[in-house]
This record gives C-alpha cells, structure tokens and sequence, in this order.
C-alpha cells in the first residue's frame, strides 16, 4: 500500500498533477528513460532528453527550464534517495500536454524527509563572501521554474511529478 | 574538465573549455580553479562562454572557487549563456560576482587603462 501525502500546509503536495483546463489533447507520453543513480547517468540523460524536446520544437524556454528541472531532480535523487550510491535505478517519463510538459521520476531510495519535497528557501546573498552559499540552489531553482509539483511515497518508492508551462498551481506560492 | 588560463597584466583569465560545469564533474572544477589561483594576480576572470549548461552544484562550485581566493583576488565572471545566466539570475548570484558580456572587452579595457 502506498503512502500518499495529500496537501500539507503550505506546501504544494498533491498526489496526482491536476490537467490545466482547457488542455483537452490527450497526453502524449514521448518516452521513458531509466538510469543508473550516477552524476555520469544524470548528464547523459538530460543532454539526451533536452535534445528530443529540442527535435520536437517545443518553445525554447519550456526546453531550458526542462534540462533544468531534470539535473535538479535526478541529481538530488543521486545524492539524497540513493546517497551517493551508484548502481541503483531511476525511472523518468516524459508526457506532453499541450504546451505543459509532465516529468515523473521514480526511485526506490529513502523517503523524503516528513514525505515532503523541502521548502528550497534561498535567503537573499549578502556582502559576506565568506557567508555565502555553496549549496542548497537545486529545490529553489526547481520550485522556481515549476508551475505544479506533486510527491508521493507508493510501494517503497519515490514518485515525484513535476510541470513545466500551463497554469501555476496556487499552492505552489501559498 | 578543461581550464585554460593566460596572465595578462593584473588579471588571470581562466577559459573554461568544456560544455557542462554539473554535479559530474563540479569537484573536478573546484579542485582545477584552486589549482590555478594559488598565487592569483588581483582579478581572476572566469570565462564562461563556451560552458552552455550549468546546475546547482556548478554554481556551487563556482561560489566555492570564489571563497577560495579567499579576499587576495575578486573573481569576475563573464560570457554567460542564456540557461547559465538564468540560473545566476534566479539565485540572485548576479548580484554577488561582477559580470562581463565578453572576456575580449574586458582584456582591451586593461590594455587601454595601461
């Protein structure tokens, strides 16, 4: 039985992305890639995934926030599911809808804390170089660009789906 | 990953030739930009226009490259691509680093200062 996580406060959680209305073309799902849990995996990937968006002449800028979103994404389930450790999968899908992209990753690393995506909270650099952050960037730059994002933990796995274009989910900012 | 460095009067110009400064590969830049500013003249310029992606852990490298000049160098950035600056812009690291369009200008702005 999968855990879901339904709506916590604040954070926008759901267990299925909800369609845009007015998206009425069926979702084509365009592929799905499985990994291995390494950064060598993860690069090769996304450059293969960013160029068939590219080939599909889907707006530059959806394409950019994609290649984006995806090392982000894979990258912390490299190194937070799966801890560094290589030779484990990872599972992403690719479905268009309209002018939204869908990216469902899978993985069966450890939970997120508390079943939830973090927060991704960047506090603004100061004058301190000393002060300033090295990491930390990857949940901000993925809430930054997403317009929906969805967690769950189902049969000892991660399922995160996250879209790119359409509406943005007023939770996301809640 | 490929780093190509010139001294050129006060500035140390460090050309990155590679596509990519992501998580594969951001300790290798790290550990590569100490190398070459052990001794860094007063501006270290890291050109970044050939790089035309990079992620989190690149621009954490490159924060980290920065903190490793440790005040004896500023490190400036410049020839930033359309997804890379983005990510500088969305972090707001733009307005951390001194940021040129092209490495060239910088270059014939010193030969005219000298």
């Amino acid at each position: 039985m999968g855990s879901a996580v339904t709506e916590p406060i604040g954070r926008a959680v759901r267990t299925a992305i909800v369609m845009p209305a007015g998206m009425d073309a069926p979702p084509a799902l365009l592929d799905e890639w499985q990994l291995d849990s390494s950064p060598l995996a993860v690069r090769r990937t996304v450059r293969e995934i960013a160029a068939r968006l590219a080939d599909l002449r889907i707006e530059e800028a959806l394409c950019d926030d994609a290649e984006m979103v995806l090392a982000e994404a894979l990258n912390n389930i490299v190194e937070h599911a799966y801890s560094g450790q290589p030779g484990r999968w990872i599972t992403v899908s690719v479905t268009q809808l309209c002018a939204a992209l869908c990216l469902a990753f899978s993985d069966e690393g450890m939970a997120m804390p508390d079943l939830l995506p973090p927060a991704g909270r960047l506090s603004a650099p100061g004058d301190e170089i000393e002060a300033l952050p090295e990491g930390g960037f990857g949940w901000f730059l993925i809430r930054s660009v997403v317009s929906e994002l969805s967690y769950r933990r189902e049969e000892g796995r991660n399922v995160l789906v996250l879209r790119l274009g359409g509406p943005v989910d007023p939770l996301l900012t809640a | 990953m490929d780093l190509e460095t010139d001294v050129i009067g006060p500035l140390l110009l460090v050309r990155i030739r590679s596509e990519r400064i992501d998580a594969a590969c951001a300790v290798d830049f790290k550990d590569k930009m100490r190398d070459v500013t052990r001794e860094p003249p007063p501006r270290v310029l890291l050109d970044l226009s050939q790089v035309e992606f990079l992620d989190s852990s690149g621009l954490g490298a490159v924060v980290a490259a920065m903190k490793a000049l440790d005040g004896e160098a500023t490190l400036e950035l410049s020839g930033l691509r359309p997804k890379v600056e983005k990510v500088f812009r969305l972090t707001r690291m733009d307005s951390v680093f001194t940021i040129h369009d092209d490495a060239e200008q910088v270059v014939a702005g010193l030969a005219g200062a000298a």
